[in-house]
């Protein structure tokens, strides 16, 4: 196979002239873009290194080249030619270490993977995803999951990284052991960094012992304030030390999913819906149950979840739906109630006509995390007709925005629908940079100490480097 | 420690190796910039006698001293921030520092220059009772929030040995850890936002109300950072409803390995006390016979767990499930204190280990490594092994639930062979906390006290990049230089020399081989751990 068509737009010369290890030149599985179908998120060129150092020597040959990249499809799409790095070849277990509770893998693996190594010991990764997402990604977005707050967050969870950069290294941070001070905590600067600095390549994380048994509750509400009530009195109790996930959602959010039986037919009516879910000894789990039976005879039949069930529904609530945009609020964890007051300017067709002749129709859904303080409220692609949108979803989020900003929070977007990708990235870019331009200052300069040239891409954390500060940071001393 | 870390530390300006000598204690900063610093913070808060100046000379860790060449007090974050626009402008290093607790010379001016001293900055500023969040000023004092927040049933969940003492400021600055981090974790899990003052005297909110980050996470990287950044001037600290209840166990056995794996096995059962310390026979026998305590004398090794919730239910519950683990590991003795006031009892006997040391030998080298915890009897095996080789006295009382070990190896001040053995020993030490997977410290910070070991750890490129973060926020290196990285050992090697260095070799400063130190420890006066030295 001609190399120079596997790795455009690089050419045999190119290639060689960096110097790569034999074994790039292995022709990796690929998908071209004319030979895409055009359902396929995986358009665009894709890399598809098969160990950690071959990212480096990858990220090296695209600095050379002045090539951008992406660690996601969709992102690569923003980019010309759309070149994406796969991790997903790199997922070897590199260490279990089963007495301390600690697992070294390749970032490349899955976290459907991770949970069932683990739960082979015994043990668990406490933080639901989707099935195929990798432990890279999970970790350089710090993707909240439903037990975020409640099992802490991701970032408490890793202790050690390597991390691929624009310079061809591998350098790692951390270590193995669950109390560290030794030099800065790089971990924290990687994890949630969006691969933005450099590419998350193996992680050394800290696992939890599975709880010896597990309920999922469901529990149906006619308002958002009721079913916020009772989270709020939930987490305030001596029982939230047994909860994983205390997640209220409106009722559209799971209609996708199949029929979880005749029980919980009732409270799948409701317009709002909280999930509880617990885990611990059964004499606790009783005593949850008893407690929530007594306060919520009204609306609870029997919401118990069948496990099955549970475990497809966290699924499902860990994800949002991909032809969704999203909007993450983040605010002070209490009082729980702050998100019903926040919503209204996000009700589009509430919002004065000063921007458009049109209005939107308001989101789709909600769903609400209060022990981590996030909420996601979201909007189908189809009701986000543009230019409509554009514009009415510029004045809604920055009219969120400036009222979260005064309760200490801020708003970001999650995730904008490929159809919708290039005339949100300007709101992107305003919303999910700091607005302090001090702070932005400060990673635009971190940045660009890691990578000069700004070959790695990501449309949630659209850093680009200062390139007035290339010269003078390449030309100063080192330490 | 590294022998060169602990060669007495001389600034340029003044060198402090065999007394204070007047002549030595001379400062040399330009009089335009200490007039400007007078203007700032005010003539009374410019300390520039050498009496003064000399309290400044080294932390909790005696081993390590480095005189500053004045020392000033701010009261508000605009005047350190002016303060460190001066030092920028006239090229003079500065270091923050707290109350000075720090066991790694992590505040020692060791190129010379200024102590920005934070303790006037010791307003609580705000208690969110809604939010749960305080706003503090980092000279306040870790326990003085806590008395604070007591009446509203909540509390700041780092809790260092030294908190009766130690700043919210240094304990950001060490990422500071305590006994209950176990279970409530350290203090970067209670950071929510940060005032900074950059290197380059401009003043930065990081952080918000919310732990998600938006955009890089500027405030974990700030965090245990050591001062090296930026200087912190005020916290945003997330609170936590205050346990009502509590158990301590007290478990005492024959044999460390049964301590050790009883660790080990509630570790795997995926408990998590509150709190899991350790004590050794050295120590439960110093701890008996200084302050009649009565742990149980014939014993190799006492656990002290604690399990805490908000309902008394909750605390049986894990008693009950902590009770068959323990048992299995055959205790010689099993004691379960309920009350608050036998729960006080054990924990004060717990803090009165060092001022027990006290009464053995007058000076204490408190080290600080992590281990997996599966390793513990491993290590203490091989750390017996090192005390028999180097003729050591080390007591061990540590947090075992979190690997992270303190081994206190006493030593007389005026031995200098007592002291190079100890220097030895402990890097032996060390380094069996390496082999095993484990790391140089745990909570107190790198400083200069390990700063020639770090390339044990991490690669010449792994110390690079995190060189690089400190370049693009410090260009000028004057912001407490010098400490986290090695420095350069030969002319060769690449390097920031600017306005002083770190303590060169013997043979280029032979008064430094004599390590002489001011007044002696005096255990007499050490009647409360509280009181001594923390770990």
């Amino acid at each position: 196979m001609d190399l120079a068509t596997l790795l455009p737009p690089l050419s045999h010369a190119q290639l060689e002239a960096a110097q790569l290890p034999a074994h790039i030149q292995q022709p990796w599985a690929m998908t071209a873009p004319e030979e895409a179908s055009s359902a396929s998120p995986t358009q665009g060129w894709r890399w598809q290194p098969t160990e950690a150092s071959q990212v480096a020597s990858l990220l090296h040959l695209a600095q050379t080249h002045l090539l951008q990249l992406a660690t996601h499809p969709t992102d690569a799409a923003q980019l010309s030619p759309p070149l994406w790095l796969d991790l997903s070849a790199i997922k070897q277990v590199l260490e279990y270490d089963t007495a301390d509770l600690i697992v070294k893998v390749d970032a490349g693996m899955t976290v459907q993977d991770l949970q069932t190594l683990s739960a082979s010991h015994g043990h668990q990764w406490p933080f639901t995803a989707a099935a195929d997402a990798l432990i890279s990604d999970i970790l350089a977005e710090e993707r909240p999951s439903l037990e975020t707050g409640l099992r802490g967050w991701i970032r408490e969870r890793v202790l050690g990284l390597e991390i691929a950069t624009p310079d061809g290294q591998l350098t790692r941070c951390g270590g193995r052991v669950v109390k560290n001070v030794t030099g800065y905590d790089l971990n924290k600067l990687y994890v949630g960094s969006h691969h933005t600095l450099g590419v998350l390549t193996k992680a050394t994380l800290r696992l939890v012992a599975r709880p010896t048994e597990e309920r999922h509750w469901l529990l149906g509400f006619d308002q958002l304030a009721l079913a916020m009530a009772a989270a709020q009195d939930l987490l305030d109790s001596a029982l939230r030390t047994q909860l994983t996930a205390c997640e209220v959602f409106s009722q559209g959010r799971t209609a996708g999913i199949a029929e979880f039986g005749e029980t919980l037919a009732e409270h799948r009516q409701k317009p709002w819906q909280l999930l509880i879910a617990a885990g611990g000894q059964a004499q606790e789990l009783q005593r949850l149950e008893q407690h929530i039976a007594s306060r919520y005879a009204t609306v609870t039949q029997s919401g118990r979840l069948q496990p099955e069930w549970a475990r497809s529904l966290k699924e499902h609530l860990s994800i949002p739906p991909k032809n969704n945009l999203v909007l993450e609020v983040a605010l002070p964890t209490r009082p729980w109630n702050l998100f019903e007051n926040l919503l209204e300017p996000l009700q589009f067709d509430k919002v004065p006509r000063r921007i458009d002749e049109k209005a939107l129709p308001g989101f789709s859904d909600v769903q609400l995390r209060p022990a981590a303080g996030l909420a996601w409220v979201l909007w189908e692609a189809d009701r986000c007709p543009e230019p409509d949108a554009f514009a009415s979803l510029f004045y809604g989020a920055g009219s969120l925005q400036t009222r979260v900003q005064t309760l200490g929070g801020f708003v970001q977007l999650l995730q904008v629908p490929t159809r919708l990708h290039t005339g949100f990235l300007a709101l992107v870019e305003s919303l999910n940079l700091p607005g302090d331009p001090l702070v932005r200052e400060l990673m635009l300069r971190l940045k660009t100490s890691y990578d000069p040239h700004g070959i790695l891409y990501s449309s949630r954390l659209p850093l680009r480097p200062d390139t007035s500060l290339i010269t003078a940071a390449t030309s100063s001393s080192t330490l | 420690m590294s022998e060169r870390a602990a060669l007495a530390i001389r600034s340029p300006s003044s060198a402090r190796a065999a007394g204070p000598a007047k002549s030595q204690l001379k400062s040399s900063l330009p009089a335009p910039f200490l007039k400007a610093l007078a203007k700032v913070v005010g003539r009374r808060f410019l300390l520039q006698a050498d009496e003064e100046r000399l309290v400044y000379e080294s932390d909790a860790c005696l081993l390590m001293k480095a005189i500053p060449d004045a020392v000033v007090l701010p009261n508000t974050t605009e005047q350190v921030a002016d303060v460190v626009k001066l030092c920028r402008q006239h090229q003079v290093p500065f270091v923050a520092r707290g109350a000075g607790t720090g066991l790694s010379g992590g505040a020692l001016p060791v190129k010379g220059g200024i102590i920005i001293g934070l303790n006037r900055m010791n307003r609580l500023l705000e208690i969110d009772t809604q939010h749960h969040t305080a706003l503090v000023e980092v000279g306040l004092v870790n326990v003085w929030l806590n008395r604070a927040l007591a009446p509203y049933g909540l509390f700041y969940a780092p809790d260092p040995s030294s908190q009766s003492a130690c700043t919210i400021g240094g304990n950001v600055a060490e990422n500071a850890g305590g006994i209950h981090c176990v279970k409530y974790g350290v203090t970067s899990d209670h950071i929510l936002s940060l005032e900074v003052v950059l290197p380059d005297g401009q003043i930065v909110w990081l952080g918000s109300h919310n732990r998600r980050s938006h955009g890089l996470n500027l405030v974990g990287l700030m965090v245990g950072s050591e001062g090296t950044l930026g200087i912190v001037t005020r916290v945003r600290v997330r609170l936590l409803p205050l346990p009502q209840y509590r158990h301590v166990f007290l478990a005492a056995f024959d044999t460390v390995a049964q301590a050790t794996d009883t660790v080990s096995a509630i570790i795997a059962a995926g408990l998590v006390p509150a709190a899991m310390e350790f004590m050794d026979a050295f120590t439960i026998r110093a701890v008996n016979q200084a302050f009649g305590v009565g742990f149980p004398e014939n014993s190799e090794a006492v656990l002290l767990i604690e399990v805490d919730g908000t309902e008394q239910e909750q605390v049986r519950e894990a008693t009950e499930q902590l009770r068959p683990i323990l048992e299995q590991f055959q205790p010689s003795q099993i004691r379960v204190a309920e009350t608050e006031a036998d729960c006080a009892t054990l924990w004060k006997a717990r803090k009165s280990a060092v001022a027990a040391y006290g009464r053995i030998l007058p000076a204490m080298y408190v080290h600080d490594c992590v281990i997996p915890r599966s390793r513990l009897t491993e290590v203490l095996t091989r750390m017996e092994a090192i005390r028999q080789e180097y003729d050591l006295i080390i007591g061990n009382v540590f947090h075992a639930g979190d690997g992270n070990l303190h081994p206190n190896i006493m030593f007389h001040p005026n031995d200098p062979d007592m002291i190079a053995r100890v220097l030895k020993g402990g890097e032996a030490i060390l380094q069996a906390c390496l082999e095993v997977g484990g790391t140089l410290s745990g909570e107190h910070g790198i400083g200069i006290e390990k700063s020639e070991f770090m390339d044990r750890v991490y690669s010449p490129q792994d110390l690079e990049k995190m060189k690089s973060i400190k370049q693009v926020l410090d260009p000028l290196h004057l912001c407490n230089p010098d400490k986290i990285f090695p420095t350069p050992r030969c002319c060769g090697d690449s390097g920031h020399h600017g306005h002083g260095q770190i303590g060169t070799s013997q043979t280029q400063n032979p008064d430094t081989e004599q390590r002489t130190f001011g007044k002696p420890f005096e255990p007499s006066t050490q009647t409360d751990g509280e009181e001594g030295l923390w770990i």
